[in-house]
């Protein structure tokens, strides 16, 4: 007997996202590429929001981060969005730049401050409201629990809710809240340190 | 010590739902939580595949 025809599928161009993804992830070269088309500027977006878009490494990192996405592919099983699924992998990838290059500068700094005095940091008026809160969430991104830095991420660098998080990560809509709250805990502190923010944001050191 | 932050109000606000009683709670938490006005500041528009 012969086996049964295959099922005609969508054209790419109509091929939603999560569909998309899963023929992706068993091997449609075609679909892969739309599906990269797609992805590419969400991961950048989440790389930028870790690493910042003009940190020197960001091209490099958004790379990394999608040769990470296609090698997760062949996992793919349509459990959250494609977008969600791609963001926590590219999130992690400039987390994991992030810190190791937080690290490079920390003793490059130790070693600037050997041979001078001087200073290279902007002042506080060099600086923007707007680049010193980006500044800010990077560098709390970087020093928060994995779990705690991701749903921070998704919910100010995507907009996301706490149940597309929740959705995305895998974890109960209260574990999530309650990661939240905690990041927002070391927020609030990271803010009172920051006296241009602080001011900003009205908050009394 | 940790507080309750009003995260169902924040999404509500970026999405223009709030009721005037919502609005009003929103910004009695607001006016004492420097965390949640940073996110509203620095939360982009949602962007969900």
């Amino acid at each position: 007997m012969l086996p049964p025809a295959p099922r005609p599928q969508a054209p790419i161009k109509d091929t939603a996202p999560g569909d998309l993804a899963l023929r992706a992830a068993a091997g449609d070269l075609e679909a892969t590429q739309a599906l990269l088309g797609y992805l590419v500027p969400v991961i950048r977006r989440v790389v930028a929001g870790v690493i910042g878009s003009a940190h020197a490494d960001f091209d490099d990192v958004a790379q990394q981060s999608l040769i990470a996405v296609l090698g997760a592919l062949p996992s793919f099983r349509g459990e959250c969005s494609p977008a969600g699924y791609a963001s926590r992998i590219a999130f992690r990838v400039a987390l994991r730049a992030r810190k190791q290059r937080g690290r490079e500068l920390n003793r490059l700094d130790a070693l600037a401050r050997g041979n001078t005095d001087e200073t290279s940091a902007p002042s506080p008026v060099e600086v923007s409201g707007a680049q010193r809160r980006r500044e800010l969430l990077r560098e709390l991104l970087a020093r928060l629990p994995e779990e705690q830095a991701e749903t921070l991420a998704l919910r100010v660098v995507l907009g996301w809710s706490l149940d597309e998080i929740a959705s995305a990560t895998g974890a109960p809509t209260n574990t999530v809240r309650s990661r939240m709250r905690l990041a927002k805990d070391a927020l609030r502190k990271s803010i009172e340190k920051s006296p241009g923010l602080s001011e900003e944001l009205g908050v009394d050191a | 010590m940790s507080v309750i932050h009003p995260e169902n109000l924040l999404e509500k606000f970026a999405e223009g739902g709030l009721t005037p009683n919502e609005h009003h709670l929103l910004q009695e938490h607001l006016s004492g939580c420097a965390a949640c006005r940073f996110e509203l500041l620095a939360r982009r528009p949602r962007n969900r595949g």
